[in-house]
Order: structure tokens, then sequence, then C-alpha cells
């Protein structure tokens, strides 16, 4: 699956996280990537009921375990929306279960990074993330 | 009989083809045929000899009458003789007389005998003293047969002396002084009037004078009969043929002491016309008794043959099935006798054959019973069998019984079918199912079944469990038809497992008959298959709760390590992040104590990290969820990229880490996260036990695996320890309590290098050190394309 590049300086990252500490910390990471704005949803139905406010989204980091409706129930209403239905969304989740992994590329992620995040490897993830690559690491 | 014959063999379930026909031309013919046999041989025998004898005695009178003719001849002959001779020894002149006196004599002679054609007078000395002219029996020196003459003179007799060809012929006589003899020449025809007077010899029959073998006087050369060998020809007669072919009966007599002779014939036509008269009528008359035989014989033959024809076609009839055979007894005889006793043969058989019936009727009644008896088992069986097979895959001992129930009323055919278990405690059974099931405020069903039984109640469960035996007992259902007389029949059979009874199945139910004792037995052994089927359920049931209760605490453990991995994760992720965050100085300048305190808690939040990897590995290694990234790695720069945290692990000791490793070792298939894992786990454990000496990585390879090995000069591995190590959850007994990690490394480690396909083991001596080797497949150029598709 090929999808347009960003450059890490113009993209809008999305991020879906019920922990805002968790928010705060990747937006640093992302920081030394060079990403500007990071917009922050506590959860999808909160993500679906603001989508008019949000402007332009080019990735969206969301994590699994979520209050009101865990990540698969949000991915798929937000792939049924029509403004973000097309925007790539990322798995960030502490189950980095195999069995997790499979689920999550059987419901139509488009990648998988595990918690707890590696500091020094996350950005470059992000990055690869906006060049188009897939990245899959539960690790 | 050709075609009697060719019908005989006639195919069994052809229609039968009688000879009748022929039976009765063959017997018939036969019969004809002996009895012409028997009149017309004797007849003809008897005819034949007749006729034969006839002849001979035709033959022999007819001989002995010609030879008496014959005889008669010669003495009319010879009396004739007599007579001339008396006549001229009479008036013959004494002595020696001249010419003239005999001359005189010659013509008195002549006169008195006219017969005599001449006379001639011959001396002693037999010269001619005198003859008449025309004597032609005197030789021309006048002499004549002396011998004869001289015998004639002797005798005083007549003898003829000669009779010859076309010739007189001669009688000497002698004279009365005896000195001279006197020649009588004879006339022909005289001599012939003798011989044919008063012939008595038939029509063609005459009598003829015989001279030396030639007839007299034609001079014919003649036969005369055979009568026996030898010279000259005896007296006698006999059948023969002349010699101008016709058949003659002949008789020849000879006139004595002459070559003469007398032959009589007549032809044999004439003498046996007799015999062919008898002849014709013999032929005649057996005729007429040949058809007069067959005649008889055809109405004998009829006598014979219909009793025997009215036999065989009532033996056909009979052969037909038709054993109601009678044939009337028309004679006395071995016929008669033979059709009786055919008749009785018929009502024996008759009544055999009745018998026979009723025999067959009553076998076929009796296996009609046995049939029916067979058929109602095959049925229960049957019927056992399917409820059986029905209900050895139901598990749920609740669903079973009904199901139970059900079936057995079903293919049994009974009113109502229960089952009783014995309820904890023994005391009493509780009804458990029922088919029709009983339901409340039904009236139909209502006291159907009682809810409880207690042994010895009085019941037949009841019964059936203070007995541990099955109970039947039927008695007269009550009815208001007479007529439809029905048995209602109870039956308990206890449900018993070992000697221990569970359960009781009652039956109900009201036929013609009422349960019998078969079907008895069959619900007997499907009891024992319901107690077992029971059993198997409620075995099941047990079964299927502890594995329920297993894989409950399987999957709680799973759910759990899947849990807290994942919650554990969470709150490392800010740990980890944000203190490496200010690591970097991202959140301002630290000074070295605080970036040491720092460091502290970064390195144990990234144990920490580790040591929940480790679990969910565990777990998922376990769970068999494990999968490897398979890839060519280049072993060599794998250990080259863990050698700084080799060093860092062993900072601060007097230990030196060392590699050697040939460079042109093969490359290995692995999964190059899980192999680095390994090795450096392994680095780990020899850092941790070892405070001084040294840590050597050493690899080889031969052609199908890579050998890695990690040798060190630490305390040493106890043998009982060996094995143990490799034990997920478990220490060595000598390490240290405040050791870190739960005893999953060398574990996760063995698990890596088998999924690999790989082995591990340890060499170790306590004191000296340990080494820890394993094993992981070269990679193969052929191997690698494959796999990387994957």
């Amino acid at each position: 699956m090929t999808r347009k590049t960003t450059a890490p300086s113009d993209a809008v990252i999305l991020i879906v996280e019920d922990n805002l500490n968790n928010f705060i910390l990747m937006t640093r990471l992302l920081a030394f990537l060079g990403v500007k704005k990071c917009e922050w949803k506590a959860s999808g139905w909160k993500v679906l009921e603001f989508a008019e406010t949000l402007g332009q989204i080019d990735l969206i980091l969301m994590d699994i375990s979520l209050p009101d409706a865990d990540g698969y129930a949000s991915l798929s209403s937000l792939r049924s929306d029509e403004k973000l239905g097309q925007v790539p969304i990322v798995a960030v989740t502490a189950d980095v279960s195999v069995a997790n992994l499979k689920r999550a590329k059987a419901s139509g992620f488009d990648g998988f990074i595990g918690k707890p995040l590696d500091p020094d490897r996350f950005p470059n993830q992000i990055l690869r993330v906006l060049q188009g690559e897939e990245v899959w690491e539960r690790e | 009989m050709g075609a009697g014959v060719a019908g005989v063999p006639a195919s069994p379930e052809g229609p039968r083809n009688v000879p009748t026909t022929g039976m009765r031309g063959g017997l018939g013919r036969t019969l004809l045929t002996a009895f012409l046999i028997l009149t017309i041989v004797p007849l003809g025998v008897i005819g034949g000899y007749a006729i034969k004898q006839n002849r001979r005695n035709l033959e022999s009178e007819a001989g002995s009458r010609l030879l008496s003719i014959a005889v008669l001849k010669r003495e009319r002959l010879l009396g004739w003789f007599d007579e001339l001779r008396i006549l001229a020894a009479a008036t013959v002149p004494s002595g020696d007389g001249q010419p003239a006196v005999y001359e005189a004599w010659w013509r008195s002679l002549a006169q008195a005998a006219p017969d005599l054609a001449g006379a001639a007078i011959v001396d002693a000395d037999t010269a001619i003293a005198w003859s008449t002219e025309d004597c032609p029996l005197i030789s021309a020196d006048g002499r004549v047969l002396d011998d004869l003459a001289r015998t004639a003179v002797m005798q005083h007799q007549a003898t003829l002396i000669a009779l010859g060809s076309g010739t007189e012929g001669a009688l000497a006589v002698t004279a009365p002084d005896g000195n001279r003899m006197i020649v009588l020449c004879l006339r022909t025809a005289a001599a012939m009037r003798v011989m044919h007077t008063e012939a008595g010899l038939g029509a063609t029959g005459r009598a003829s004078l015989v001279w030396d073998g030639h007839l007299w006087p034609s001079g014919e050369p003649c036969d005369l009969p055979q009568t026996s060998a030898g010279e000259p020809p005896m007296s006698g007669h006999s059948l023969y043929q002349r010699r101008d072919g016709e058949l003659v009966v002949g008789a020849y007599h000879p006139i004595a002491e002459t070559a003469g002779g007398i032959l009589v014939e007549q032809p044999q036509d004439e003498v046996f016309a007799a015999t062919e008269r008898v002849a014709a009528t013999l032929i005649a008359m057996v005729l007429a008794v040949a058809l007069a035989t067959t005649a008889i014989s055809a109405v004998v033959i009829r006598q014979i043959t219909r009793p025997v024809i009215d036999l065989t076609e009532s033996a056909l009839a009979m052969s037909e099935g038709n054993l109601d055979q009678h044939v009337s007894v028309r004679s006395r005889d071995e016929i008669g006798i033979l059709t009786y006793v055919f008749n009785e043969m018929a009502t024996e058989l008759k009544s055999l054959y009745g018998d026979l019936e009723a025999k067959v009727v009553e076998r076929t009644k009796r296996l009609q019973q046995a049939n029916y008896q067979i058929q109602r088992r095959a049925l229960h069986l049957q019927a056992s069998q399917q409820v059986s097979q029905a209900i050895t895959s139901i598990r749920d001992p609740e669903l079973l019984l009904t199901r139970v129930t059900d079936l057995i009323r079903n293919h049994f055919v009974y009113s109502s079918v229960a089952v009783y278990l014995i309820a904890p405690g023994g005391g009493e059974a509780r009804l458990q199912a029922s088919s029709p099931p009983i339901v409340t405020g039904d009236p139909d069903t209502r006291g159907l079944w009682m809810e409880r039984c207690r042994a010895g109640d009085g019941t037949a469960v009841g019964r059936a469990i203070r007995r541990g035996s099955a109970q039947l007992h039927s008695e007269p259902a009550e009815t208001q038809y007479g007529w439809y007389a029905r048995m209602q029949s109870q039956v308990a059979i206890p449900l018993k497992m070992e000697d221990r009874i569970v359960g009781v199945i009652a039956v109900m139910t009201t036929t013609h008959e009422g349960i019998q004792a078969d079907e008895l037995e069959v619900l007997e052994v499907l009891a024992n298959q319901v107690t077992i089927a029971l059993e198997n359920a409620r075995a099941y049931e047990r079964e299927r709760a502890a594995t329920e209760h297993l894989e409950a605490a399987e999957a709680f453990k799973s759910r759990f390590l899947s849990n807290m991995s994942r919650e554990l994760r969470e709150p490392l992720n800010t740990v980890i992040g944000f203190s490496r965050l200010l690591m970097k100085g991202l959140e301002g300048p630290l000074n070295p104590r605080q970036l040491e305190d720092l460091d502290q808690i970064h390195n144990d939040s990234q144990r920490l990290l580790y040591l929940i990897n480790d679990i969910l590995a565990t777990s998922e290694i376990q769970a068999g969820l494990m999968e490897l990234r398979l890839q060519p790695v280049d072993l060599l720069g794998l250990v080259d990229g863990v050698m700084p945290t080799a060093s860092a692990l062993v900072s601060g000791k007097e230990v030196v880490v060392r590699t050697e490793i040939p460079d042109d070792l093969p490359l290995v298939l692995a999964d190059p996260a899980r192999l680095r894992q390994v090795l450096v786990h392994l680095l780990t454990n020899a850092a941790k036990f070892t405070s001084i000496g040294r840590i050597l990585i050493r690899a080889w390879a031969n052609e199908e695996e890579v050998y890695v090995s990690v040798n060190d000069t630490g305390i040493g591995i106890p043998v009982e320890d060996r094995e143990r190590i490799f034990a997920f959850f478990e220490k060595g007994s000598n390490q240290r309590s405040d050791a870190d990690g739960v005893g999953l490394g060398l574990a996760l480690c063995r698990e890596y290098v088998g999924l690999h396909g790989g082995q591990m083991w340890v060499d170790s001596e306590v004191g000296v050190g340990s080494t820890f080797s394993f094993s992981v497949p070269a990679y193969v150029l052929e191997v690698s394309e494959a796999d990387t598709s994957r």
C-alpha cells in the first residue's frame, strides 16, 4: 500500500489516547522529528464527535485500549467517516501479543507500534510511516 | 418304435410325450410274431416231414412195383422160351438126320410156332449140322457161342444166347438126346409183344429188354438203376436221370445166366404226382392257419395290451399329480393281478400323500410360528440395537434418559416407558424420565407413573429394586368387549452397574399375548446398554466439567499474562520515555549525580521491560503462537553488535570478553532479533556468575549447522542443576538469592533455538566455569529463496 509522503514539518498527527501523559510524551518525541502540530482526543467517539472541528489530519496514532469504544470499534467508525476515512491509522498499544498484532492487521490498521515506546526509535518509526512505509513493530 | 424311443427322455418340466401308439404297436407286433412263429413253424416242419416221408414211400412203392413188373416180364419171357424149347425138343428128329428131315421138321415147327424166324442144329462138337437160311446167329465157320450152348445142353433148358443190335434174338435149346443143340432164332416183333403186353406201367412207363447195356432191339446204350456195384448188374430199383434228361424211377431184373435183363422205367413226374398234391394242400393249410392265428392274436393282444395301456395311462396321470386313480380289473390273469396291485398302490399312495400333506400343513404351521418368533425377536433385537446406537452419542444424562424412554416406546411399541433413578442414599427411586412425559394437570398421564418408588413397596419398580432382577407382571386387561381379550403387562428392569442398582426401566403395555420372556431378555440386554450409556454420559459430564475447569484456568492464566504484560507496559511507557528525555537533556541540563540516578531509573525500567517481554514470550511459546522471521544472518556481525553490551556487562570486573570466530563462517538461517536475544542472555548469564577471568565467544560450522558457544570462568553449575536451569521459572540452586531474573532466560533461549531447529546444551565444572553451546541451521541458498517468500 503506497501512500503519499508527508514531510514531518507539514504533518498534522491526531493522537487518540486516554492517558494525557502518553500524549505529551509522544508530542515531545515527535518534536524531534519536526512535527509541529499534534491533535489529541481521548477516545474514538470524541474523534467522531469533533471531526468537523478538526482540520487537515495526515496520520492517526490510536491506542487500542480506550474508554467507551475500543480501538477496533473506533477504527471501523473512522473508516466509514467521510473526512477521516482515508487517513492512515497506526495502532499504538501496550498489548504487544502476537494475537493482537494479527488482529490489528486483519482489522485494517495501517501499522502497529508497541508500548512502551522506545524513545530512541519512535521518531524514526513515525518518519517511516509518514514516508509511506508500513511499520509493524511490537517492541 | 423310433418315435416312441425319441419321446421317452422328455424334459421333466415340459408336457409329457406319452408313447402309447408305439407301445401298442410294439407289444402287438411282438406277440403276433411270436404267435405266427409258434403256429407256422411246427406246421411247416410237420408238413415238410410228411411230404418227404410220402415221397420216400411213393419212391419205394414205385421201385418195388416196377421191380415186380420186371420179374413178371422175365418169367413171361422165360415161359415163352420154355414153350418154344419144349416144342422144338419134342419134334426134333432123332439121330443124325438128313437135311431133308430137318427141313420137314422146320416146316412143321414154323407152322406151330410162328414167332420163330429160323433154326439151326449144332453138333456136340459145336459144328453146324443144319440151319435155315435166315438164322443170323450162326457164325461163318458154323459155330455158335459154345459156352452158352454147352450150358444150355447140360441144363436141358432153353437159354437166350444172343440179342444183337438190329438182329434177331437167338435161343439155344438142347436136344433130348443130349448130343445136339437146337438154336432157335426169335422174331423181334414177337419178343416185343411179349414185353409190352399187360405192362401196368401207367401212361408213360415202359418195359425194355436190355442186352449187355444196350436196349434191344434198337441197340441204344442205356443206364441201369444203380443197385449195387459190380458186373453183371443185379436186380434192384432207384431214382436217376435218363440220358435224354428225364428224371425217372427205374427197376432192373437180369435174366439168369445171360447178359440180358429187363429194365422198367416210369417218369418221376407221374410217380410223385400225389406228393405235389399233398404239398399244395399243406401250403394252403399253413396260410389258412396263419390267417386264423393273426386274427386270434389280434383279439388276444388287445386283451393283453388294453389293461396295460390303461395302467400306463393311470400311472402317467399319477406322475402328473392326479392320485385319484382306479383301473377296472377285466381279467383274473397276471394283468388282472397287476391292475389290482396297481389300484392298491394308488390307494396307498393317495393315503400316504394325504398324510404327507397333513404333515406338511402341520410343519408349515409350526414353521410359520417359529418364523413369527424369529421375526419378532429380530425386530426386538433391531430395535434394541437402534436404541443402543441412538443413545451412545448422547452426553447429557437427562437428555439421554428422555431419549431412552422415547426410543424404547417407539421401537417396541409400548404404551408407556419410564426411567427411575435411585436417589442419593439408595432408599428410593425417583421418576427421572417417561414417555409420554407426565404433564401436570393432564388427565391422560396423571397417575401413569408414581413420582417415587421404594424398595419393596409392592410396585414392579419396587420389586425390581429389592430383588435386583427383571420383574414381569401380566394380567388380563379390563375391556368392555369379551372377544377383544388383551393382556396388560408391566416390566421393571433394574439398571445395574456392577452390583449397584442405579435405576430402573419400567415398561407398561397392553397387547394380545403380553410381553414374553424372550422380549424380556432383549429388554434386559438393552437395560445394560442404557446403564453403560448413562454411566458414560455421567463420566463424560464429570470429564467435561473437569476439562472446562482446566480450560478456564488455562484461559485465565493466558488472559492474566496478557493483561499483566499490557498493564505493566502502560506505565513503563512514560517512565522510560520521560527518563530518556531527561537523560538527553532536553528538559534542561542535569548535574552528574542527577544523570547517574536517572541512568539507574532508565536501566531498571529497561530490565523490567525485558522481564515483561520474557513473560509474554513464554506465554506465547507455550500457546504455540511464537513465530520467527527467518532470514540469512551473518553471525560474525551479530556478535560484533553485542560486543558493546557484553563489555558493559563486565565493566568494573576483572573479566575480559574475547571472540574466536573464523572469518569464513557460513551464514545462518535465523530470526536475528531472537538470535541476538539468545546471545545477549548467554553473555548476561556468563557475566553475572563470573567475577574474574574471561568470557570467550566461539563459533564453528559443519556442512549443515553453525555452532556458537559462550564459555566463562565462573562458579560453574552442579550436575543436578544442568537440566533444571532450562526449565521455566527455575534457577540454579547455588544462585544467590539476590541474583536477578525469574528463571525465564535459559528456558526461553532453549525454546528460541529449538524453534530455529537447533539445540542448546551446557558443559560445566563447578568452580572452573560453564560453557553454553547452541546450534542453528546453516543458510543454504535454495532454502533461503523458499523462506524469504514467506
